[in-house]
């Protein structure tokens, strides 16, 4: 089985004075503003800021499914995902050696589990057979196995519909899986899970990267699972890096500076009062005790 | 029962006051009379386009009762005869559904905007829309020209009208599929094909199936009436027995048609709610 035995080869991530500008009718909006980032090969890395910080758009741009302004590059293993505000012409190849793992799932939820993640195979099979939906055995197997490492074997033939959610994001994993990827992004994987599923999630993820080898890039809305998950954290705060370096590092102030001032911006202190203030809150303690 | 009212408040501020009521939306002052006014105008024209007469109906009533009578009692006699031809019938629906959807499949995709760029989808919509506007009576007479009297000349018929509203259908429920599961696909690497096969397909596959078996029902109802100008199948034995005042037969193969409809539509329904 060819697919399932070859290591794997880890990706690094360069992302070079990249910028992201939405216009939409009423303005302009920077959700990301000259970022440079650099990620060694087998990194796993948590990113994180309040909503609409500009998480979403750089991961979405590193898969090469957004294109960002001029003047930027993305490089993902050395080769070349989008240069200037364009994406490379052999994008969809590029694309194959990365895995992505939505918050919603992104699965047809009427296809069974299996199909679904044999889907992350469909880049490497001749067409008539994508479209006659015909799977080899070796490649059945493949999909088996990546079901039986994220623990939903049992749910294999079920309809992804009918999964829970924690289920139907491991599905999403072991499609990622069977890519074989030098570099996983999760887009918020964890943030519509309930607690036990985040756990297995984030371990799934761990795994991949600490047995397959693969950089691991993941955006998560809690600070505490990137404390328990990861050594090194990249911040951003409306579009801008706030903070790239390791877990360790992020102290009270620091998160402050990454969340704080969300608070003014959303109407003076008082707002302070009505929303749950995560970072500033936190207690130091717990926050050696979570590492 | 004790029934707690909520009392209102002596002073209710501004910023809530002004939004106590539904904000007026669509029409409103002068444009809503004038609108109303074309509507009216619009109808009145088309009642003598139309020589609506209601006073002539009620004086007419006679004659309808007459006629009425004269179905009664059905000749049944022929029965075999024209249960043959009702099975010619479906058969045409048959066939001209099949092809219609084989068709729409293509067409559908890519008459739809969020798949096709507009020079694609834009012309094969108005192609779509140029074989819906033209009813199927009206394709029927020319494929009778074509290929001449009989069946095949009612599948033609039926298949191209079909493929205009099935394609258009087809498109509105691509247009309103979750973009999500399509992404997941693309971004592993799949083509545009694999978007398709594995990211729409399966959202859009149930009502696909509905609209189709809903589309051989009417198929069967239209495939009675293409008969009539002679497109084979039972509207042919239909015109030919009321083009001669045999009234009774008539009768007759109008009950068998209102048999096999309501069967279709029954059988049909229930394959509908199992597809969903």
């Amino acid at each position: 089985m060819p697919i399932a035995a070859s290591p794997i080869q880890a990706s690094a991530v360069s992302v070079r004075s990249v910028s992201r500008t939405f216009r939409s009718g009423s303005g302009v909006r920077h959700a990301l503003r000259d970022v440079s980032i650099e990620i060694a090969p087998g990194e796993m890395v948590a990113l994180i800021g309040p909503s609409g910080s500009g998480k979403s758009t750089l991961l979405r741009s590193l898969a090469g499914l957004l294109t960002t302004d001029a003047g930027g590059t993305i490089t993902v293993g050395g080769r070349t995902v989008q240069a200037d505000g364009r994406l490379a012409s052999d994008v969809r190849a590029i694309r194959s050696g990365i895995g992505v793992v939505f918050q919603q799932f992104n699965l047809a939820e009427r296809l069974p589990v299996v199909t679904n993640v044999c889907v992350g195979m469909v880049s490497r099979i001749p067409a008539w057979r994508v479209v006659a939906g015909r799977f080899t055995p070796a490649e059945r197997f493949a999909a088996l196995q990546a079901l039986d490492r994220v623990g939903i074997l049992e749910q294999a033939w079920q309809r992804s519909g009918t999964l829970s959610g924690g289920q139907q994001q491991r599905a999403a994993i072991a499609r990622a899986l069977v890519q074989r990827p030098g570099l996983i992004l999760g887009d918020e994987p964890i943030a519509s899970l309930d607690p036990g599923s985040c756990r297995l999630v984030m371990e799934a993820f761990a795994r991949i990267n600490r047995e397959d080898g693969a950089t691991v890039v993941v955006s998560l809305h809690q600070i505490d699972w990137a404390m328990r998950f990861c050594r090194r954290v990249i911040a951003l705060r409306a579009g801008r890096l706030v903070y790239d370096g390791p877990t360790a590092g992020l102290d009270a102030a620091t998160l402050r500076s990454v969340y704080g001032g969300e608070f003014h911006a959303a109407g003076g202190d008082d707002a302070t009062a009505l929303r749950p203030a995560v970072p500033a809150e936190l207690p130091e303690p717990e926050l050696v005790a979570a590492t | 029962m004790h029934v707690l009212t909520l009392p209102l408040p002596q002073h209710i501020p501004e910023a809530i006051a002004s939004r106590m009521s539904a904000p007026r939306r669509g029409f409103t002052g002068w444009t809503r009379w004038i609108l109303l006014a074309c509507f009216t105008a619009l109808m009145i024209w088309a009642w003598f386009g139309a020589e609506m007469r209601p006073v002539e109906l009620a004086l007419n009533t006679g004659n309808i009762a007459k006629l009425t009578s004269d179905f009664f009692p059905a000749d049944f006699h022929d029965w075999r005869f024209y249960a043959k031809e009702m099975v010619v019938t479906v058969h045409i629906a048959l066939w001209g559904t099949f092809l219609a959807v084989l068709a729409a499949i293509p067409l559908g995709l890519l008459s739809s905007a969020n798949l096709a760029p507009w020079w694609i989808h834009q012309p094969v919509r108005r192609l779509m829309d140029a074989a819906r506007a033209i009813n199927e009576l009206i394709f029927a007479l020319l494929f009778i020209v074509a290929v001449g009297l009989g069946p095949f000349a009612g599948v033609l018929a039926l298949f191209v009208h079909t493929t205009g509203i099935l394609a258009k259908l087809f498109s509105e429920v691509v247009e309103a599929i979750d973009p999500r599961p399509v992404e997941g696909v693309r971004a592993t690497g799949g083509s545009h094909l694999a978007e398709i096969c594995y990211g729409v397909i399966p959202q859009v596959l149930p009502l696909w199936v509905s609209y189709s078996l809903y589309r051989f029902e009417s198929n069967v109802r239209s495939a009675t009436v293409i008969g009539i100008v002679g497109a084979g199948g039972i509207g042919m034995v239909l015109h030919d027995l009321m083009a001669s005042f045999m009234y009774g037969p008539a009768c007759a193969v109008l009950a068998i048609i209102v048999i096999t409809v309501v069967a279709i539509d029954l059988i049909s329904a229930q394959v509908r709610r199992a597809m969903i």
